[in-house]
């Protein structure tokens, strides 16, 4: 939808005008976004350490947040970058109060293992298994960075979703790139 | 990038993903063709990266689309369709306050209209009239000469703000007695308006010709004080022409001085 027409849109909603029809279907907007997104956003929040029903929580409240940004008319554009910020500071969240339970509960161990399916890692190759070391070893930042590009975003969407900016983004690929290459070498 | 000087592995992965503006892109291409060694650089930083989204894709995350997908639909269902009350709130508010922005011009520019038109009448609202009670003895045992008090430039002020005429010009106006205090007005804001001396024809010259006459006709019994001070504070200049039996003012009143200008 076109911004002027989500401007008279949310008019003429402020005017208390039903738009039930339209309404239905943003629910399927949101679906289908849903449908296409979640796999992307849950590979990122398992890099977050979030254990998988976590993170499928955390997906859930993204899109339900999407839903309520939608509906109350605000920008749709680049709705992906919109979804993976929403997930990065939702998971944000959602580790730190996982981190306080474990803590409270006496347990030591917050480490979880960020790819869960043993079934997609035995159909992966000796050498993405080597790449994929060398990722999970990577500071949290430059994880992130690495796996926001591998999604498709580009460096600015990437700096706005993680709040730094676009030369620190750059400087994290260089620096991936590096080891990478080193573990390729040696 | 200078002739001779390789390209960065930062410019060269900023290269393979796009990100290099469009000046520096062609410079770097330029560069590729010529340079063998960044070639190869560039080849395998290319590899690294294509090989790298490659893993990163293969974790197919866990089972479960169908579910969540269906718990999604579910939660959607049954989250409220317009927008959140608080929203409707602040555009309403905002509503609201476009709407006094355009009365407070409005009025404003009436303010002016008045300032520069005359006020000929005063403000109903701002100047209903006021009095105080006296008795009809008290008003014509007063000598007729007897000038109405002189207005404090405190209050004077004061009803200047409220007509939102800001540094009145000395001797433009006369702050009047709507009704009156000949015929028992009293010194009040609500009963006190500025009224330019010299624009318009119902000036303040033309009135204290009526109140004069007013004045005369209580003291002679001809019209009760009370109906008077009606007379002055509904519509001044139609009692006038009642009085008068003119339409206009008369001549000789039109230059009548008797009160003083607001200095």
């Amino acid at each position: 939808m076109p911004a002027e027409e989500t401007y008279w849109v949310s008019l003429l909603e402020a005017a208390g005008i039903e738009r039930t029809k339209a309404a239905v279907s943003l629910e399927d907007e949101v679906a289908q976004l849903f449908a296409q997104l979640r796999t992307p956003l849950l590979r990122y929040l398992f890099t977050m350490s979030l254990p998988a029903q976590e993170a499928e929580e955390v997906a859930q409240e993204v899109f339900l947040a999407l839903f309520r940004h939608l509906r109350e008319g605000k920008p749709r554009t680049n709705l992906k970058a919109w979804v993976f910020r929403a997930g990065h500071n939702l998971g944000l969240r959602a580790r730190s109060r996982m981190q306080r339970n474990i803590t409270l509960a006496g347990e030591g161990d917050t480490h979880c293992d960020p790819s869960p399916n043993p079934e997609a890692q035995a159909a992966q190759s000796q050498r993405q298994r080597r790449l994929l070391a060398v990722v999970r070893a990577l500071p949290t930042q430059d994880r992130a960075c690495i796996h926001l590009r591998a999604e498709g975003l580009k460096y600015r969407e990437i700096a706005g979703i993680l709040g730094i900016s676009l030369g620190s983004v750059a400087q994290a690929m260089e620096r991936t790139l590096k080891k990478l290459q080193r573990v390729e070498e040696g | 990038m200078h002739a001779g000087e390789h390209i960065s592995d930062q410019d060269l992965i900023l290269y393979v993903d796009a990100e290099l503006p469009a000046l520096r892109r062609i410079a770097v291409s330029r560069h590729l063709d010529a340079c063998a060694q960044c070639r190869a650089q560039h080849a395998q930083l290319r590899e690294a990266m294509t090989g790298l989204t490659a893993a990163i894709l293969s974790s197919e995350p866990v089972e479960g689309g169908a579910a969540a997908q269906h718990r999604l639909r579910t939660r959607l269902a049954a989250a409220p369709k317009t927008p959140s009350f608080q929203l409707h709130m602040a555009r309403l508010s905002a509503a609201v306050a476009i709407a006094l922005a355009l009365i407070g011009a409005s009025v404003a520019l009436q303010t002016r209209n008045a300032e520069q038109s005359g006020l000929t009448m005063p403000n109903p609202v701002l100047t209903p009239g006021a009095a105080v009670p006296v008795s009809r003895e008290t008003v014509c045992s007063a000598s007729e000469a007897e000038e109405s008090p002189k207005i404090a430039t405190a209050l004077a002020i004061t009803v200047f703000n409220h007509y939102g005429i800001r540094n009145p010009q000395s001797q433009a106006y006369e702050v009047d007695y709507l009704i009156t205090p000949s015929l028992g007005g009293s010194q009040d804001v609500r009963n006190l308006w500025p009224q330019p001396y010299s624009s318009g024809l119902w000036n303040s010259r033309v009135k204290d010709a009526l109140e004069d006459r007013l004045r005369a006709m209580v003291c002679a019994g001809q019209l009760d004080l009370e109906q008077a001070q009606k007379e002055l504070a509904s519509d001044w200049i139609a009692a006038y022409k009642r009085h008068f039996h003119t339409d206009e003012p008369l001549p000789a009143h039109r230059s009548f001085v008797k009160d003083r200008a607001w200095e």
